[in-house]
């Protein structure tokens, strides 16, 4: 019977122009104002009809966001090498073997009360729609793996409101209201959820000038963590001590930013110290938890240290770098660089590279070093990496 | 609303305007200059919340259906809309499909914007009663009264639409 009537009304709407420069028109005006009409008329018209009728313009954010499908991963993930070395931040994507500069930040320090300063990071995000990067306005970015989605802390330096936004389109897939503010946010490996780290207030802040200058030494403002299920629409909430920033027998971090990350497996979360071990392990649920075995990790992140066929591991910073034998520690190869970052494949490692014969190690950039050091490729330009304004990068698999 | 944001809202609409036309032209009742209206109001209440937004095309749909039924109210203009192309239905053979339509348009523009917003809603964007009452704001059951006597109405102003629009849901 509705045959008719849906037959109808698709024939029917067909017959719909669309205006030109409706963009254009929305943009200039953003407020209602009928066209032909009175306005003052129309607005106490309209509000007499609000009233009347109970209507109400919509609640902007548009719910329920229980659950958010997430687009699939690339399969096979692309593993060309991708350069920029002429931009400076670059302006293109920089990417090798299994991982890619996802997105990169530039930090800036702003003056605040007591002689302090405080420092500001701007995102810039992969945007695969030009190749290259899209400055954002969040406080804080995180690609997922597989670099189809991000998730986004909307709010200035911290905030309540955690986005999903789709990297292809640039939409927003849904947004998580949250009860308090965080400052960091971290993708599972599995790409499913998201960690969120909650501080009662910012916590980079830093005092003295030039050499000098050095964070605020007090207890951090972390107060605990969300663990956010994508697909399944829950955001769970867990209280998290700080660990004693700068003052302690144990494990110290040295700063009041201390942003959780996942294990290897997803199975765990971890807490960072600048001490040994790097880091300390908890469930999901903030019971402590040993060090899971075998895993190895590149100190400060979330990243294997182990190459994907779990042979080779990388050492520390410090040129000539090392990678060695997972069960024997003998040395199979020494590198001109300063860090090994990440592994790109089981032969190749994207590095911290030093210009020159590096006279200056703070003139550095990413190159991509063979195990053995002989084959170096520069992967992105060099820039100076002391001073304010030099970009970070933050590396994300394929 | 930054460079950025702007330009995402521009592909929005270049992207979505057509769909949006279309439902306001539904909504109005076939009334083009009405539907740019009622798609430019949404349009300007997006922008204006646009990083707010997690679902742009829901919303500015969700807006134009309460802002047609509230415009409708307000205004003088509740007769029947003059089509393009009038039918008359006297001179036309009712039992022809193109003709059909024709007559059941005319009905349609001659609803009230609620009665043509829950048909649009569950016959054109294809919703379930559930959804259409979270839209409008409304209860399941005034969405099904509205739909029985929408329907009942569209047979009244068109009798002879009353065989294609026997059962009501």
């Amino acid at each position: 019977m509705t045959r008719l009537l849906r037959d109808t009304l698709e024939d029917w709407a067909g017959e719909a122009r669309v205006p030109p420069g409706l963009a254009d028109r929305a943009l200039r005006r953003r407020t209602w104002r009928p066209y032909g009409a009175a306005v003052l008329v129309a607005a106490m018209i309209a509000a007499v009809a609000v009233f009347v009728t109970g209507q109400r313009e919509p609640e902007p954010v548009v719910r329920p966001l229980n659950n958010i499908t997430l687009p699939p991963r690339p399969s096979p993930a692309p593993t060309d090498v991708r350069t920029d070395v002429e931009h400076s931040p670059p302006a293109k994507l920089i990417a090798a073997g299994r991982m890619a500069v996802s997105a990169y930040y530039v930090t800036t320090l702003e003056p605040v009360a007591g002689g302090q300063q405080r420092v500001r990071r701007t995102w810039s995000l992969y945007d695969p729609r030009t190749g290259g990067y899209e400055q954002t306005p969040y406080a804080w970015v995180d690609v997922a793996p597989g670099l189809q989605v991000a998730a986004v802390i909307e709010g200035d330096l911290l905030g309540r409101r955690v986005g999903v936004m789709d990297l292809n389109t640039r939409q927003m897939l849904g947004w998580y209201e949250l009860e308090h503010s965080v400052g960091s946010v971290a993708w599972s490996p599995d790409g499913t959820r998201i960690l969120a780290t909650a501080y009662s207030g910012y916590p980079d802040l830093m005092q003295g000038e030039g050499d000098q200058m050095a964070p605020v030494m007090r207890d951090s403002p972390r107060i605990g963590y969300y663990v956010i299920d994508v697909p399944g629409g829950t955001a769970d909430y867990h209280e998290l001590e700080p660990l004693p920033g700068f003052h302690g027998d144990a494990q110290i971090t040295g700063s009041n930013r201390q942003d959780l990350g996942w294990s290897l497996d997803g199975t765990l979360i971890w807490s960072p110290t600048t001490t040994t071990p790097d880091r300390l392990f908890y469930t999901p649920d903030g019971e402590s938890r040993d060090a899971p075995e075998g895993e190895r990790y590149r100190r400060g992140t979330s990243l294997p240290a182990t190459s994907p066929d779990g042979r080779l591991v990388l050492g520390r910073d410090g040129m000539p770098t090392r990678i060695t034998e997972v069960g024997t520690g003998k040395i199979v190869g020494r590198q001109q660089v300063l860090q090994l970052h990440a592994w790109a494949d089981d032969e190749n490692v994207i590095a911290l590279g030093c210009a020159g014969k590096c006279e200056n190690e703070f003139n550095n950039g990413l190159v991509l070093v063979s195990v053995d050091g002989s084959r170096m490729t520069q992967l992105a330009a060099n820039r100076d990496s002391n001073g304010g304004g030099a970009w970070r990068w933050v590396l994300t698999p394929r | 609303m930054d460079a950025a944001d702007e330009q995402r809202f521009r592909e929005f609409v270049d992207a979505r305007s057509p769909a949006l036309m279309r439902l306001g032209f539904l909504l109005t009742g076939g009334d083009q200059h009405a539907a740019e209206d009622l798609v430019q109001t949404a349009l300007a209440k997006l922008a204006a919340g646009w990083r707010r937004v997690a679902a742009p095309e829901a919303y500015a749909k969700q807006i134009m259906y309460r802002q047609q039924i509230s415009w409708w109210r307000a205004s003088t203009r509740r007769g029947e809309v003059v089509q393009a192309s009038p039918p008359e239905r006297e001179a036309r053979d009712a039992h022809h499909q193109s003709e059909l339509r024709l007559v059941l348009r005319s009905a349609l523009a001659r609803l009230t914007a609620r009665q043509r917003a829950v048909l649009v809603l569950r016959y054109y964007e294809d919703l379930p009663e559930q959804e259409v009452a979270q839209v409008l704001g409304c209860s399941i059951g005034t969405v099904r009264s509205t739909a029985h006597r929408s329907l009942a109405r569209l047979r009244e102003i068109a009798p002879e639409l009353a065989r294609d629009l026997e059962v009501t849901t």
